[in-house]
Formats: C-alpha cells, sequence, structure tokens
C-alpha cells in the first residue's frame, strides 16, 4: 500500500458539469462475452434510452442508445480495455434529446423481483472497474446470501475525482440508493467506505443518510486512505476481517460491494426513471482546463478533450482510467464506457530504462497482497509460467505498486500480466483438448 | 480547437507515474554519506589515509571497466563500484602497503562482484569479501594498527581496543569516547560518530529502513550482555556501526522480505559476538556478515510473505 499516491488529486475543486451532447456515440455490442443482435437498422431514429440491441442470454441487460438521432452504422472498434475487435454501433445526434418515458417505481412498495427487472431494463452495469452487469450481480448476490453490503467510495487512484464529486453534489440519491440495494440484499450490516481524507464527501453522505435513512441502518466508514485501498478485496479485508480466497467472490463470503457511482445509478432507474446512459468522468492532466463531466456513454474521448479546451503543447499520451492502472489509448476516438472514471493527458517523458534488480525487496513491501513481485518478475522472465502459476500469481489483481516503487525502473506488473495471460492461454488450450 | 495526438504518440504500460527514487539516486547518497568517514580518516591518518582511498577508487574503477570490456560493454563510471571500493578503504588499517589495497579492492569488484553476474547477482558483500581475502592473505599488515596523528610523519604502532580491550592503559569512559570519535587506533572509516550521521542521513532520505540496522545492533547489545561484556564497547569497537548502516542493509546480498532482513540481521549480531569472544579474530564483523550472505537464499525460501486468501488449506488448489 503506498499512502502517498491516494492524496494527488487535482480536480477535486471542480463541481460536475453537463457538456453539450455529443455528435455520435459509439456504442459496443458486447457484453462479458455475450453477443448481442441488433433490434435497428442502419437510418433508423432513435431515441434516448431506446433498445439498441439484446442478447440472447436472457441475464443480460439491454444495450440503450445513450442520445437521439439516426442509427449511422455498425463497425469493429478495438476496445482499448480488453485489446480486441468489438462490434459497434454509431448512433449521430439529432441534437434534441428524446427520451423514451421509463416505469417510475414506488421504492417503498416494489418488490424485488421488480426492482432487480428494472435494473436490467435500465441497462445498468457495475461502474466500480469490472463493469459486470449489475443484474446478475445482485441476483447471485441475493441467492448466495449476504451479511454485509459495502458500498465503495474509496476511489483510491490518483486523480481521480468523480466518484467524490458524485457523493459531494449528489449524497441524497446515494443514500436512497442503497436503501434500493438493501431491499434486495437484505444485509445484516450496511457501510459506505469512503477514504478519510474525503472529509466533505464524508460530511454530504452522513447527513443525507441522517435525513433519509433509519439511524444505524447504514455506517459511514472512513478508510485510512492509501493506493490501492479501494480493491474490493482489501476492502473486505480491511471492513469484514476476512480474506476472499483466490478465484472467489466477496458474496462467496457473504460480502456484496457496488461502487457509489452504480447505487447512484440504481437510484436514478428506479427512483427516477431514468436509463443507465451517463456517467461522471473526471479529465485532467495536459488539458487546458481540467473537469470532472457528466458524460453519455459511448461520448468519443476527443469530443471531452476538446470541451476541456484541447490538449496543452507537448500531450504525447491519453490514458484511459487512472494513472496506476489505465491503459494508454490508441487514439482519441475511443468512446467513454461505464467504467471510464478517468482521461488523462500526460507528456511524452521518454520511458526510463530498465536497470538491474538490486534485489532491495521495495515491490513486496507495496505489494497489498503478499505476493513477491520481484520472485514472480525473475520467474515470468525466465519463462517458468508453472513456478508462477505455484507462486499464486492468480492472486495479483495489477495494482502498479510494484512497477511505481521499483528503484531500478523494472516493469514487474507488465511481467505480471504477461505471465497470467500466458497462464490462462495455456489453461484455455488444455481444457479444450 | 482540438489539437490532436502527435502522429507518434507514445503507448507504455501502467502505472503511468512513478515515485521518481532510482537506483541510481541511492548510490549517490550512499556514496555522499561516505565522504564524512573519508574526510574524518585523512584527518586522523593524513597522507596514508589519502593514498589509501585514491588507491583503491582506481583501483575499483579499473577492474570494473576491464569485466566491462571482457563483456563487451562500454567504459562506464559505476556509482555502485565507487561505493565498494570506497566502503573496503575505509575498513582497512591505515598502514597496509598501497598495493595490497589495490589487490584487494581488485579482488572485490572483479572477482566478489562481476566474476558473479555484477551488479544485483553478487552472493557475498564485495568490500567484506575483499576484507576476509585480505585477512586470509596478509594477516600480520591487517593486524597492524598505527595511533591515528594526522599529516604528521612518524606512525606509532598500537594494538587496536578490540585486542586489548579493557586491558588498554585507558579508562574506560576515555577508551568509549576515543571509539566514538575515532581518536584511538583503528581502521581509516573508524569513529563511530560519523558513520552514524551518515546512517542517519540514509534513514532520513529512505535508501534503507530502520529495522535491519535496530536488529544487528539489538543482536549485538544483547549478545554482548550474555557473556558479561560492555554492549557500547562492542557496538562501538571494530566494525559494528559500519556493518549496521552499510553491510546489513546492503539490498544485494540480504533477503528480499523485511523479515528476513531482521533474521539476517540478528544473525549477524549473535555471530559478531560469537567470534569475538569464542573465535580467533578480533572483529568478526566481517565473518558474520558473509556467513549471513551465504545464508541469504535460504532465508528468502522460507521467509516470504503470505498471497492474501491463500492459506494452508486452499494452497495448492490453483
Amino acid at each position: 500500500m503506498i499512502n502517498s499516491l491516494a492524496r494527488l488529486k487535482f480536480t477535486a475543486a471542480c463541481p460536475i458539469e453537463t457538456p453539450p451532447l455529443p455528435g455520435k456515440v459509439i456504442l459496443p455490442l458486447v457484453c462479458y462475452g455475450n453477443e448481442y443482435s441488433p433490434v435497428v437498422k442502419k437510418g433508423d431514429e432513435v431515441s434516448t434510452g431506446q433498445e439498441i440491441a439484446i442478447s440472447d442470454n436472457p441475464l443480460m441487460p439491454p444495450i440503450l442508445s445513450t442520445i437521439s438521432g439516426k442509427v449511422a452504422g455498425f463497425n469493429k472498434l478495438i476496445d482499448p480495455f480488453y485489446d480486441v475487435l468489438l462490434p459497434t454501433v454509431t448512433i449521430e445526434s439529432d441534437g434534441l434529446d428524446t427520451w423514451l418515458e421509463f416505469e417510475k417505481a414506488d421504492s417503498g412498495k416494489a418488490n424485488m423481483k421488480s426492482l432487480l427487472e428494472i435494473i436490467r431494463k435500465a441497462g445498468l452495469l457495475g461502474m466500480g472497474g469490472a463493469g459486470f452487469p449489475l443484474y446478475v450481480k445482485l441476483v447471485s448476490a441475493a441467492n448466495a446470501g449476504i451479511s454485509t453490503l459495502i458500498i465503495n467510495g474509496v476511489e483510491c487512484e490518483p486523480y481521480v475525482t468523480a466518484d467524490y464529486r458524485l457523493m459531494l453534489e449528489h449524497g441524497k440519491d446515494i443514500a436512497d440508493g442503497i436503501k434500493l440495494l438493501q431491499q434486495i440484499l437484505k444485509p445484516e450490516n450496511t457501510v459506505i467506505a469512503i477514504d478519510d481524507g474525503y472529509i466533505p464527501a464524508i460530511r454530504s453522505l452522513r447527513q443525507a443518510i441522517a435525513s433519509s435513512a433509519p439511524e444505524g441502518s447504514i455506517d459511514v466508514l472512513p478508510i485510512k486512505h492509501a493506493y490501492p485501498g479501494g480493491a474490493e478485496e482489501l476492502l473486505v479485508k480491511a471492513i469484514c476481517k476476512h480474506e476472499i480466497p483466490p478465484g472467489k467472490l466477496p458474496q462467496d463470503v457473504g460480502v456484496s460491494v457496488h461502487n457509489v457511482s452504480s447505487v447512484k445509478a440504481v437510484n436514478d432507474a428506479v427512483c427516477l426513471g431514468l436509463p443507465f446512459v451517463e456517467r461522471v468522468v473526471t479529465v485532467t492532466g495536459k488539458v487546458r482546463q481540467r473537469k470532472n463531466l457528466k458524460v453519455r456513454l459511448g461520448t468519443p474521448v476527443s469530443e471531452l478533450l476538446d470541451y476541456c479546451g484541447g490538449l496543452e503543447e507537448g500531450t504525447g499520451m491519453i490514458i484511459l482510467g487512472g494513472p496506476m492502472m489505465g491503459k494508454a489509448a490508441l487514439g482519441t476516438d475511443v468512446p467513454v464506457n461505464a467504467m471510464l472514471n478517468c482521461i488523462i493527458a500526460v507528456g511524452d517523458a521518454s520511458g526510463s530504462m530498465e536497470n538491474p534488480c538490486i534485489r532491495c525487496g521495495r515491490c513486496i513491501e507495496v505489494c497489498p497482497v503478499g505476493l513477491s513481485p520481484v520472485d514472480l518478475f525473475n520467474t515470468s522472465r525466465a519463462g517458468n509460467f508453472e513456478g508462477c502459476d505455484k507462486a499464486r500469481i492468480d492472486v495479483c489483481f495489477e495494482c502498479g505498486n510494484c512497477s511505481y516503487i521499483c528503484p531500478s525502473s523494472i516493469e514487474l506488473v507488465q511481467y505480471i500480466k504477461v505471465a497470467k495471460r500466458e497462464i490462462d492461454l495455456r489453461k484455455a488450450a488444455s481444457t479444450s483438448v | 480547437m482540438y489539437s490532436p495526438l502527435p502522429e507518434k504518440s507514445r503507448l507504455s504500460p501502467a502505472p503511468h507515474i512513478r515515485s521518481g527514487f532510482s537506483t541510481n539516486k541511492m548510490m549517490l547518497i550512499t556514496l555522499a554519506t561516505l565522504l564524512l568517514p573519508a574526510a574524518a580518516g585523512v584527518f586522523n591518518y593524513g597522507f596514508r589515509a589519502l593514498a589509501i582511498l585514491g588507491v583503491c577508487l582506481a583501483s575499483g574503477l579499473a577492474a570494473d571497466n576491464i569485466c566491462a570490456r571482457l563483456r563487451g560493454k562500454s567504459w562506464r563510471l559505476e556509482p555502485s563500484t565507487l561505493i565498494s571500493s570506497l566502503l573496503l578503504a575505509l575498513i582497512l588499517p591505515p598502514a597496509l602497503p598501497l598495493w595490497m589495497a589495490g589487490l584487494g579492492v581488485f579482488f572485490a569488484i572483479a572477482i566478489v562482484k562481476e566474476a558473479f553476474g555484477g551488479l544485483g547477482q553478487n552472493i557475498f558483500n564485495p568490500a567484506l569479501g575483499a576484507r576476509a581475502f585480505l585477512l586470509a592473505s596478509f594477516a600480520l599488515p591487517m593486524s597492524q594498527w598505527i595511533e591515528p596523528s594526522g599529516f604528521s610523519a612518524d606512525a606509532v604502532t598500537s594494538a587496536t581496543p578490540l585486542v586489548s580491550g579493557f586491558t588498554s592503559s585507558l579508562p574506560a569512559s576515555e577508551l568509549l569516547w576515543g571509539l566514538f570519535t575515532g581518536s584511538v587506533p583503528g581502521f581509516i572509516g573508524s569513529g563511530a560518530l560519523f558513520i552514524i550521521i551518515g546512517g542517519l542521513v540514509l534513514l532520513l532520505t529512505g535508501v534503507i529502513d530502520f529495522k535491519a540496522p535496530l536488529g544487528y545492533m539489538g543482536a549485538v547489545v544483547v549478545t554482548s550482555l550474555l557473556f558479561g561484556e560492555n554492549p557500547l564497547f562492542h557496538l562501538l569497537a571494530g566494525g559494528v556501526v559500519f556493518a549496521a548502516f552499510y553491510f546489513v542493509t546492503d539490498p544485494v546480498t540480504t533477503p528480499l522480505y523485511w523479515p528476513g532482513k531482521v533474521v539476517f540481521a540478528i544473525g549477524a549480531g549473535i555471530l559478531t559476538i560469537l567470534i569475538r569472544q569464542l573465535g580467533n579474530a578480533p572483529d568478526g564483523v566481517a565473518y558474520a556478515v558473509l556467513i549471513m550472505n551465504a545464508v541469504t537464499p535460504l532465508i528468502d525460501r522460507y521467509i516470504k510473505p503470505r498471497p492474501m486468501g491463500v492459506t494452508r488449506v486452499n494452497r495448492n488448489a490453483v
């Protein structure tokens, strides 16, 4: 864990702004490996929130248009997060933004089934990082039985302030969303975990909870600021004191973790009848004005950079996500997706040359999950992927602390990612034979 | 208004920010902290010390560059070589013939370090390995000590306090003060004060961690108490403080994980006093650390962090 990292926030004072509607949106027609078939064709007029594509898998949420306008065409796009070609649909805006009417539910009376169906129909995805369909996550958690519901407001990645602004400005929506999740999951305890440096947000949420939720039903728990303190497994360990076995989910130990943005989206869908079409994104780094923006999903990153005054001289790379785990974008025509909480423009600082490892052990000190990155690096570089597997490389969630701290500029986490990918490929090959 | 990315935009793997604390920075800080004991050595032993320091640095650079050229690499000025050379020079007796000092450093760099694979690969601490080599080869000159007399020409040979111990003519308090300031006979960089100052700089700049020095000095104190000895004398005499801040904290030749580093340090501390009390060598620091260097791979094998969520039960289920 690295304490100093969690404090690097440069846009905490920027209120959430709504930029003008995008000229077009690009929406991927795939979700967690499930193929989608379009229900519209090129040239069709669509409204905001209208179904564009549905999956054969009845558990999967539909893909909704995030603006109103005309279907311009179906293309393939390199997905910046998973490095594969994705089928996408492009919708050109008509500038009117006519919304499809959604049914609102009376949160007090609605039963669990109807709440879940609203969540599925509104197209909700987990917004914390995995982008897993919220309906599926909630159904399997409810079936597993949940004793603790954790709402994740830690936002430990440096630079990102999207969740912070959301908690500050929409405390009541989040509190109401939590009550809905409580209705679905029926947990014994509910905890909102927040970075202890987010003092105004802690105050805002405490006020919102005091005014709208029964006393003692939701705890606000400040978590000692450190990167990557907001990672699911670490939150579960910090709050519930038990460790999730590798390969298991929080629900296997009776815990369900949801990001604050997802919780607000649940409230919007159920209480306001709003489909899931937007999220808050922090735009920071070498842009002329750094901002927190509420943007439509599918908006090309270039339009957001443009709205922030364009790139400063000397920008060499755009990072999608935070500076520790985000990926370098192949271009600026990539769309915002449900998990994208941050866009960073960085300079063209040439990377440092890798020096010999001096065995200082700093990578072990900062590893939040008790691995020895230096040993994994040596084993991975030697091509001994079985050895990596035995050393439990699967526990690594690629936070990047080891590469960050390494005084010899060794790309430790990159060597680990290579080994993990190789192990996955070999396992897939051996099971398919 | 929108300025597109340049044609050749960069793609680099995460993370996209780095701590900026580099190996080079660590080396340069370490080198700088050694200047103080080096200066004290020159103040105490005059031209002899200056000559040994110069010969050691020159010999170290020569050895390093010969090895580099043999491997087809270009000429270089490695800070780690300068550190090893300076460290050895500082733990040599000031009256040692210059060619022996030069040979010792050459052995440190060419054999103990480069022959094992160079920076990061050596099993033994180069400076201590070379000191052991010199002790074995030139036992007499390696145990002849002179009174610190600055730049005056005449050198009076004398016994090191570790040999004479409390039988030395000085009262106990004066002896300890002498060891603290370097005014009694000892190696060039003796004078615990200057080494402690350097060590504090290393601690405050984050180059080293406090656990290993504390473990080492703690073990020295406890073990010497068990032998009924004055622990302060054992801390200040010989190379104990030097080892605490510069040898048991050497990242390359000590274990990776911090509990392992502490085990290493405690082991070295106990061995130091055992060798002093039961062995033949008057100091024992070099041998103690070298023995623990040899044990380091074993410590690394058994003292490891536990991956989160992995227990005895599910350890082998992948």
